[in-house]
């Protein structure tokens, strides 16, 4: 059953406070906690001469770990919005740290992504995600054997655009409700998204297996169409459009 | 087509845009009678075209909020236990107040 409140020790302490608040400095709310430690995770507060800073979420995030609390955890890899490793919640939205600019606000919080369990402050735990992925085999069959390349068309080209950018940050999926209620049985906009990749990508030729697979009232009906994962994605993709085409060809089918 | 989920769901969504049309058509139909008074709502209901269009539209949105709640049983409800008993409810519940309907609307007729 769905539990509408957080157990006793999952619930949010207020932490430490680094640094003083001046009308130059941007209030920086993160979240931490450390399974090590046993205590509630806590929220600290970093002020931070916005003159310190780098443009980015991630360039705060980085100033912090380098120049005051070096005990902050977050993943990071690229900078650039291609590794899909700094996702997080950022003022309420899930996003890439790298992507996310700092504006003129004067406090931003900071969040791991929504309703995954936490390995450490910012990080979540993404076997599960991972696994998701797997199951739908997420590459190429083709049964033809041979030594040629097998050409597409610039048309059949065009149907990967909009797919093949996709990350796997999890944005879209720990943005979506269905998957908050359902993550071990909802494959979620992400996955669903690489499935349609490779349902239409004219050198597979699983078509029918894939779209099998996912014939299931919780794989991929758990869908409502609330359109979180396109609003939340940083890389401005369509899941819920991509989900959407998986239905329409699930009826053919 | 073999009977799956997907088929519940274009029947889902095909069931919507029938009893939203029927809706329409009784709003504006509705809007010419007084239902305040009982001999004037009865007497709409005695016309069969009237009737059976209700008839219509009150069988889609149950067989609607049959798939909808099943849906949403589906979605919260997770213990195996649990989700028998409530859909054995909302079954219970539907077939209930369908039959009341359709015994209501006969007689009226």
């Amino acid at each position: 059953m769905v539990e509408l409140s957080l157990p006793k020790n999952s619930k949010i302490i207020q932490g430490k406070v680094f640094g003083k608040k001046t009308n130059e400095s941007i209030c920086f709310n993160i979240y931490r906690w450390n399974r090590e430690s046993g205590s509630n995770p806590r929220v600290d507060k970093f002020f931070i001469p916005k003159k310190k800073l780098g443009p980015m979420a991630l360039d705060a995030l980085l100033f912090i770990k380098n120049e005051i609390d070096p005990t902050l955890t977050f993943r990071r890899s690229c900078r650039e919005g291609i590794c899909g490793s700094c996702s997080m919640n950022i003022n309420g939205t899930n996003t890439l740290a790298c992507l996310k600019p700092l504006q003129n606000e004067s406090e931003i919080n900071i969040f791991p992504l929504p309703h995954m369990k936490v390995i450490k402050d910012l990080v979540p735990d993404m076997s599960e995600f991972y696994e998701q992925y797997k199951s739908i085999k997420p590459w190429l069959e083709n049964t033809k054997k041979g030594n040629k390349e097998r050409k597409q068309s610039p048309e059949e080209r065009k149907k990967l655009d909009g797919l093949y950018e996709c990350v796997l940050c999890a944005c879209c999926s720990t943005s979506c409700p269905s998957y908050w209620w359902n993550s071990d049985k909802f494959l979620g906009p992400a996955i669903l998204l690489q499935a349609y990749r490779f349902i239409v990508d004219s050198r597979d030729k699983n078509k029918k297996k894939r779209l099998d697979f996912l014939k299931d009232k919780f794989k991929l009906y758990r869908c409502h169409t609330i359109m979180n994962c396109t609003k939340t994605c940083p890389k401005n993709l369509n899941p819920a459009k991509a989900i959407a085409e998986i239905k329409k060809l699930q009826i053919n089918s | 087509m073999k009977y799956s989920y997907s088929t519940a769901w274009i029947f889902q969504k095909l069931l919507a845009v029938i009893f939203l049309l029927l809706l329409i058509y009784l709003i504006f139909s509705l809007n010419n009678i007084s239902l305040s008074s009982y001999f004037e709502t009865t007497n709409w209901f005695s016309n069969k075209l009237n009737s059976f269009l209700f008839f219509i539209l009150f069988t889609s949105i149950v067989l609607h909020s049959n798939l909808g709640l099943n849906s949403i049983i589906d979605d919260y409800i997770h213990k195996k236990e649990s989700k028998k008993l409530i859909i054995v409810l909302k079954n219970s519940f539907l077939v209930i107040i369908y039959i009341i309907a359709t015994i209501s609307l006969y007689l009226l007729i």
